[in-house]
């Protein structure tokens, strides 16, 4: 070796930092808060006045030296702020809702008309656009969409053929056409023809309507109003025959169809004949109020009663009337005040069809017309419904092979309709009337739910003790039934919680107690629990709740654990529990009563973690805002959350629970008390310490604890005080980083921790985190994941290096006893055989950077309190120490070199090296005067660089990597000519590397 | 428009009287834009007195001369405007962007997004993304993303804009070392994160940036960050660096000019 | 002036949209010429019209003893008008409208009676304007009218009780008898509101089927005409229906009031009236029609006058 001196350059980190340093000046000028697309328009235009009204427009007041308010603050537009939404604390619910959203659309209508009339699309293309749907009508269809079930895919019926001989389905007329050919075969069709006289397939009879329905609107379309009128009156003549009442409701939705497009045809002729000015956008938004009170020409007047007079002399009742509801609407044309009259008169004649299925559906058809034109009309509802009442006890209510509750079901489109046009701004006065009506009926339980469900909690509460009177009638089934629609009603519509709810709890409880199935027991608890959640407060409550667990417990015992039925018992109980937490005021003083945990308790294992799952996921719902402070609802929620242990570890998705997790970790908050803090997180340690996230979520959380304490305690008193927690706090991180399963993500942890421990000036734990992280480097494999651990680390370990400058060498170990680690990780590193040296050279750069910084007398950075080494070690020992060890690393360099020569390397590795290379040419010009060593390596560098440029020149790629790095490479070698000109060899290898790059810019 | 009228409004300038002195200001400013406009203004006379004039009471501290600042910006063009920020470290050492900032850094407003990396979570990612559809985000030490490269360089206007996390880089922000990693990268600035420390410095005619911390995150060498972010507004010859930081809630604004 | 044939049509329109008008009212409206005149401008020698109302028997052949009564039957002139309502002049696409304006009055000894379009008698109404071209070429078009008379049908009342209710009862124990011995037993009663009806008003009423044995299979109303035609030469009387409107349909419920209603039609119906040999009148069936093919009928004769 050489015995000149290697002498290391001085560097003057404050006064580089000074003269480099631009100088902000304060300004009031906000370019954020400007609406620049605005004041570009306005440049040249009365700008000042645009820029005053900005500035009183601002919102947020922008502080600025002198005081004076910032002028151009505040001419935004408010686009919606993505961050600025309320964050969304439960991820998972949250996640829920856009499923269910996404879910929505795709649910397909089973009678979504689009897809039926596909083949008339084009030709109904131009009238849909004048059709507005009638709002009522779709959702009475709905209805009946959803009672029925009603889907024509599914219809596998024969049903008598109004239709006449030549009418033919599409199914069979895919028959026939097959069937074509011998004279045996075309006889049988024949029979076959004449049987379809008799009957039709129900699918067949649905197509024929909506054909009728295609026909009747392109009737229209021609103009052929008579011909319109026809179609119309055939189709409800349909009604006629109902021999099968489960078709019914299929004929009916479809034949209405036609009505409505009828009803909907006439009254926008009118209207536009009574408007002639206007647009047909205009005309859409006509109301009914706009017509009446508007000037009709008499000519159009003349037509509607035309219209009526028409169609009052149609023979048959049935679409006589129909269709005279149908036009009601065309009264506003001519004398609104007979709108009312008329509607008593044709609801009135809902008792001339004796049929009841088309009676009442002809009824639901008036309620519609009635809804639609005097929406605050309702006593032909009552009529109506009290007719309905009336039918019901007839003999002849019912159909032969129909059960009773199965005929009823025919009529719930009506009840449902009828209760929900008559519940619409229903005053007490109005309920009275329709529930004395029903008291003076038959009292079905079925027609009192719907009531129920139909009118608002506050009528149902007025009438509680009537309702109940009815409902503890009932045999103890429909009871049982009715309470869980009633009591959860009841509950919500109560304002004074004396009397009658009090009562009505009393007895429901005395029926409960009698109750020895626990699944009904469960189901009425269920919506029981809501009004016992109102009614009782504190200690009568526990009473409550610790009575029902007796019972329960009674009851559990002589379930059978073991059977399917158990499952649905259990499913109740996760009902019940849900109820409690969604009904309840405050979640957690539920949370809090013993008995609640008890219930939790009785699930098996995996029950148990979906119970608790789910528990948790509604707590975190209902408590959106709220922080949990309370340590008991925090310990009780805990417990349950501990029981997310007992799932099937398989099955669980980490990644999920911890989320949920998370979301309740997120709302405990002990405000100053950190130490109950550091406990709760020692605690989750415990309960979850498998599931990796949580651990690393804990570790932030500690750590993060830590600068929450700083901040927190201020004065320098405290401080000394704190020193304790933090180190507390480190030491649990410390402790808790090797429960993460990845060594990598441990390694990163330490890194952390020891980054903390020093900016906390806890030294030793600095130190020894330190040390760990690099004792797992050693030990790590060399590959992860497929990839090399050296590409992984190589940054970090850089990110180590700078770390390791200010933090202090222990006195009293070696010399530079950090980097000695790092010295024999380079010899103990699973360096990769392709690019280890590459990677190597890369962290003897990083080192070399570290030692002559090391010799500095400031270093580039402190920490705040940390007295780092160029503190500690001012002594002549330590640098020149430090001089050896760089003389070390550039021999090691030199060892390196050899190694890499034989090796054949593909262009990125090529480039890799390269780049490494030139980093550490720079970096060696930039820390050390060049001597002769220093010269001798950098000339074997560049010999390298020379050599493997001459490589990657060999092919295009190669050529196109010359080309990225061609100012990499351009820039070193200036920076060698200007540092160190006499190195050996280096023109030679300048001029050569130069001549390639040029060529690589030449082609390029 | 005579030397006259120009002399008289000067001569009331000088009245103590605060809201005529407004008044006059904008008169004066608003002549000043129709001047302009004439395009022969340079070799008008009138025109350096107006420059005078301004500069007279640029000086006095008057509570209406806010207006001077609105007239100097006008005659501009305006750039393109490019935040500059990074090393939010949501959620593990912050909760979330201070709201101030979320307020300022509104879609629709800005060309470009540099970012320095460290961004954490999904949701800030998101927001990220939502401020223009130009976005260049770097790796960071924490970021899990492998998506993101470790440099990028990003061209605007004549400007080319190299970004790097920073981390990476021994010392930590050094400025010969990033100095060095911008000539590498051929760029005109190099914007880089990792200190928490917010700073513009010029090294040999290039730029090196450091928008700080947007969430005031410790860093391995600072335990109370401020939250801070940069804000370019980048013209044709010169970039205007906008330097956001918050201060006990308050937001304070400083600005430098840095040119090619 | 052009000798040639030219193509010129009229239009008669009124101003009232309906068409329709009282005794003593103004009967106005427009003629307006159509054809050649959207290019040309060409000499008219006169516009004409004339109005009148006739009271006729129809269907006379169809029937063997209308035949017999009408041989010496006239048509009644009830109302008859004529002016002139354009002079010689030249008309233009500008100038090719002419207004007419007239009285409606009955003539000296007749009465106006009320539009009425029947089988064997009708009451109709008619404008007819003639044009006479400067070629003597003449352009003809009528134009029917309808005309109400306030209070008609009055005069034919032998009540002064308005409304004058009529019950509907079915007794079992009366059907009983004779060939509707195996009728089943049904019971209705009920009401019919007025046998005195206001024509514009609907025909309405109201039953309760309280007992039935049987199924009902529908229930119409009936509304039928009766026109008469007498003087020295005999007399002829034919009832006709008119319309027949169904209003129960299928087995109604029992023990519930179920209401009738059934709409006069417009042309098809008029006051009852009685004039010189011409009487026409109205009746109501109620007829209940049971499955196995039983029917009752109730009949009313009414009394339909206009307010």
């Amino acid at each position: 070796m050489s015995a000149e001196p290697l002498v290391i350059k001085d560097r003057d980190y404050q006064f580089l930092e000074k003269n480099r340093r631009k100088k902000f000046q304060q300004t009031a000028r906000n370019p954020l808060t400007e609406d620049r697309s605005k004041l570009k328009q306005v440049k040249n235009n009365n700008l000042l006045a645009q820029i005053n009204k900005a500035g009183a427009d601002a919102k947020v007041i922008i502080k600025t030296e002198g005081g004076f308010v910032d002028p151009l603050s505040r001419l935004k537009s408010k686009p919606a702020n993505p961050l600025a939404r309320i964050p969304i604390k439960n991820p998972l619910m949250a996640n829920k809702n856009q499923e269910e959203q996404a879910e929505k659309p795709e649910q397909p209508d089973p009678l979504a008309r689009k897809v039926i009339m596909n083949a008339q699309a084009d030709q109904l293309e131009s009238i849909k656009n004048e059709e507005q749907e009638s709002q009522h009508w779709e959702i009475i269809r709905k209805e009946y969409v959803r009672t029925f079930d009603l889907n024509i895919r599914h219809l596998n019926g024969q049903v008598n053929n109004p239709f006449g001989s030549n009418v033919v389905g599409t199914e069979e007329r895919k028959n026939k056409s097959v069937q074509q050919g011998s004279r045996y075969e075309q006889d049988k069709s024949y029979t076959q023809q004449k049987y379809q006289v008799q009957t039709i397939a129900m699918k067949t009879y649905i197509e024929n309507l909506i054909e009728m329905h295609s026909k009747m609107r392109k009737k229209w379309n021609d103009q052929d109003k008579v011909g319109t009128l026809q179609i119309t009156i055939q189709a409800i003549k349909l009604f006629a025959d109902n021999d099968q009442p489960r078709f019914a409701p299929y004929k009916y939705v479809y034949i209405m169809d036609i009505l409505d497009s009828f009803s909907k045809f006439v009254f926008q002729r009118m209207k536009k004949l009574s408007f002639p000015q206007y647009t047909s956008e205009k005309l859409k938004t006509l109301t009914f109020f706009d017509i009446s009170g508007a000037n009709i020409p008499e000519s159009a007047q003349e037509i509607c009663r035309n219209w009526l007079r028409k169609v009052s002399s149609i023979r048959e009742l049935v679409p006589r009337i129909y269709i005279e509801a149908a036009l009601l609407p065309i009264y506003y044309f001519i004398d609104s005040t007979k709108i009312q009259q008329n509607l008593f008169k044709l609801s009135f004649q809902s008792r001339c069809i004796g049929d009841y299925i088309n009676s009442v559906n002809y009824s639901t058809f008036l309620l519609r017309i009635g809804a639609e034109l005097l929406p605050k009309e309702k006593s032909h509802i009552l009529q109506m419904l009290d007719d309905f009442f009336y039918y019901m006890k007839q003999s002849q209510f019912g159909q032969s092979g129909f059960s009773t509750d199965e005929y009823l079901r025919l009529f719930e489109p009506f009840l449902l309709t009828a209760f929900r046009i008559y519940s619409e701004n229903c005053s007490e006065q109005e309920f009275s009337e329709l529930f004395s009506i029903y008291q003076g009926s038959n009292q079905h339980s079925e027609i009192l739910s719907k009531i129920v469900q139909a009118f608002s909690p506050e009528l149902i509460a007025k009438y509680s003790s009537e309702i109940f009177l009815i409902i503890s009638s009932y045999h103890i089934d429909y009871k049982f039934k009715m309470y869980t629609i009633f009591l959860p009603k009841l509950s919500r519509g109560i304002q004074s919680m004396n009397g009658a709810p009090i009562e009505i709890c009393n007895l429901v409880w005395i029926d409960l107690k009698q109750v020895n199935k626990i699944d009904i027991f469960l189901t009425i608890l269920v919506s029981f629990i809501e009004l016992i959640n109102k009614c009782f407060k504190g200690y009568q409550k526990t009473k409550i709740f610790q009575s029902i667990i007796e019972k329960f417990n009674e009851l559990f015992q002589q379930v059978d654990t073991s059977n399917d039925k158990n499952n649905q018992t259990l499913l109740k109980l996760e009902q019940f529990i849900k109820s409690i937490l969604t009904t309840c005021d405050d979640i957690r003083e539920i949370l809090t009563i013993e008995p609640f945990l008890q219930f939790i308790s009785f699930f098996p294992p995996q029950l148990k973690y979906n119970v608790s799952k789910d528990v948790l996921g509604m707590f975190m719902e209902r408590e959106k805002i709220q922080k949990i402070s309370d340590p008991i609802a925090v310990h009780s929620i805990l417990q349950i959350a501990k029981n997310l242990n007992e799932g099937d570890k398989k099955l669980e998705d980490p990644k999920e629970l911890f989320v949920l997790l998370k979301s309740f970790f997120e709302k405990i908050d002990f405000g100053r008390n950190l130490e109950q803090m550091l406990n709760l997180y020692t605690e989750i340690r415990a309960s979850f310490g498998h599931i990796n996230e949580v651990v690393e979520y804990v570790i932030n959380k500690v750590s993060n604890l830590t600068f929450t304490a700083k901040n927190m305690f201020t004065s320098q008193k405290m401080q000394k005080k704190i020193t304790g927690f933090l180190q507390a706090c480190v030491a649990f991180c410390y402790i808790t980083i090797p429960m993460i399963d990845s060594p990598l993500v441990q390694f990163k942890y330490y890194y952390m921790n020891s980054s903390i421990a020093l900016l906390h000036n806890l030294i030793s734990q600095a130190e020894s985190s330190f040390k760990t992280a690099l004792s797992i480097l050693v030990d790590l494999p060399e590959q992860i994941n497929g990839k090399n651990v050296d590409e992984l680390v190589i940054r970090d370990l850089s990110s180590m290096v700078s770390f390791m400058i200010v933090l202090p060498d222990n006195p009293e170990s070696d010399i530079l006893h950090l980097y000695s680690g790092f010295i024999s990780l380079l010899s103990q590193f699973k360096w990769s055989s392709r690019n280890g040296e590459s990677y190597k050279l890369s962290l003897i750069k990083d080192l070399i950077a570290y030692l002559c910084i090391q010799k500095q007398e400031n270093f580039p950075y402190h920490i705040d309190g940390v007295r780092s080494n160029d503190k500690l070690f001012v002594d002549q020992e330590f640098k020149a120490t430090v001089v050896d060890q760089v003389s070390n690393l550039l021999y090691k360099i030199q060892e390196i070199i050899p190694e890499i020569a034989p090796k054949n390397y593909d262009q990125q590795e090529n480039r890799l090296l390269i780049r490494n290379i030139c980093h550490a040419i720079n970096t060696i010009l930039m820390y050390i005067e060049p001597n002769r060593v220093v010269k001798s390596v950098i000339s074997q560098l560049v010999n390298v660089i020379n050599k493997k440029c001459n490589d990657l020149n060999r092919d295009p790629f190669g050529r196109k990597i010359l080309d990225e790095i061609y100012n990499l490479i351009k820039q070193t070698l200036q920076n060698i000519e200007k540092n160190a000109k006499e190195v050996k060899d280096f023109q030679v290898y300048k001029d050569n590397i130069n001549a390639v790059l040029d060529s690589v810019k030449k082609q390029k | 428009m005579n030397d006259i009228s120009f002399k008289e409004i000067d001569t009331r300038l000088l009245t103590k009287n605060n809201r005529l002195t407004y008044q006059l200001t904008n008169l004066f400013i608003q002549l000043f834009l129709v001047y302009l406009n004439t395009n022969y203004y340079q070799e008008n006379k009138n025109f350096w007195y107006f420059i005078r004039v301004i500069n007279k009471y640029k000086t006095r501290k008057q509570k209406y001369i806010k207006m001077e600042d609105a007239g100097e910006h006008y005659e501009e063009e305006f750039g393109e405007l490019a935040v500059v920020f990074g090393d939010f470290h949501i959620p593990m050492r912050a909760t979330d962007i201070p709201e101030q900032f979320k307020e300022l850094i509104l879609p629709n407003k800005i060309q470009y997004v540099l970012c320095t990396g460290n961004v954490g979570s999904r949701d800030t990612y998101d927001w990220i993304k939502s401020i223009s559809n130009q976005c260049h985000i770097v790796k960071g030490d924490f970021d899990e993303n492998t998506e993101y490269p470790e440099f990028k360089v990003v061209t605007i206007g004549s400007f080319k804009i190299a970004i790097i996390h920073g981390h990476q880089i021994v010392p930590w922000g050094d400025e010969e070392a990033l100095y060095n990693q911008l000539r590498e990268l051929d760029a005109d600035i190099l914007i880089s994160g990792h200190t928490h420390d917010q700073i513009a410095s010029k090294v040999d005619k290039k730029y090196i940036l450091n928008p700080g911390t947007i969430t005031g995150a410790y860093s391995p060498l600072k335990r109370n960050a401020l939250p801070s972010f940069l804000l370019l507004e980048i013209k044709d010859k010169l970039i205007n660096v906008y330097l956001y930081q918050l201060q006990n809630d308050e937001i304070k604004i400083k600005q430098t000019t840095i040119t090619k | 002036m052009n000798q040639q044939e030219l193509d010129v049509g009229l239009t008669i329109t009124f101003d009232r949209a309906n068409s329709t008008y009282k005794q003593n009212d103004w009967v106005t409206g427009k003629v307006k010429l159509e054809g050649d005149v959207e290019n040309s401008k060409f000499e008219i020698y006169g516009l004409k019209i004339k109005a009148e109302g006739t009271l006729q028997a129809q269907n006379k052949a169809s029937n063997r003893d209308l035949e017999a009564v009408s041989a010496h039957l006239i048509p009644l002139k009830l109302f008859t008008h004529e002016s002139s309502i354009a002079e010689m002049q030249y008309v233009d696409k500008d100038n090719c409208e002419f207004t007419f304006k007239f009285k409606l009055m009955a003539n000296e000894g007749e009465k106006l009676i009320e539009t009425y379009v029947g089988v064997y008698v009708t009451v109709g109404y008619e404008i007819q304007a003639e044009l006479k071209l400067a070629n003597y070429q003449i352009v003809k078009e009528t134009q029917n009218f309808f005309v109400q008379v306030n209070g008609a049908g009055r005069d034919m009342l032998n009540t002064d009780k308005y409304p004058n209710p009529q019950s509907i009862s079915i007794n079992p124990d009366k059907l009983k008898q004779g060939s509707m011995e195996k009728m089943p037993r049904i019971k209705i009663q009920g009401v019919i509101n007025s046998d005195v009806c206001m024509i514009n008003n609907d025909f309405t009423g109201q039953f309760e089927l309280e007992e039935c044995e049987g199924k009902i299979r529908s229930i119409d109303l009936q509304l039928i005409r009766v026109e008469q035609v007498s003087n020295a030469k005999g007399k002829f009387q034919e009832a006709t229906e008119i319309q027949l409107i169904q209003v129960c349909d299928g087995n109604i419920t029992k023990g519930i009031e179920i209401p009738l209603t059934m709409m006069f039609p417009k042309y098809f119906c008029c006051p009852n009236f009685q004039w010189k040999d011409f009487t026409v009148e109205f009746e109501v069936n109620f007829i209940v029609i049971l499955y196995d093919a039983f029917k009752i009928t109730l009949n009313y004769p009414i009394k339909l006058l206009r307010n």
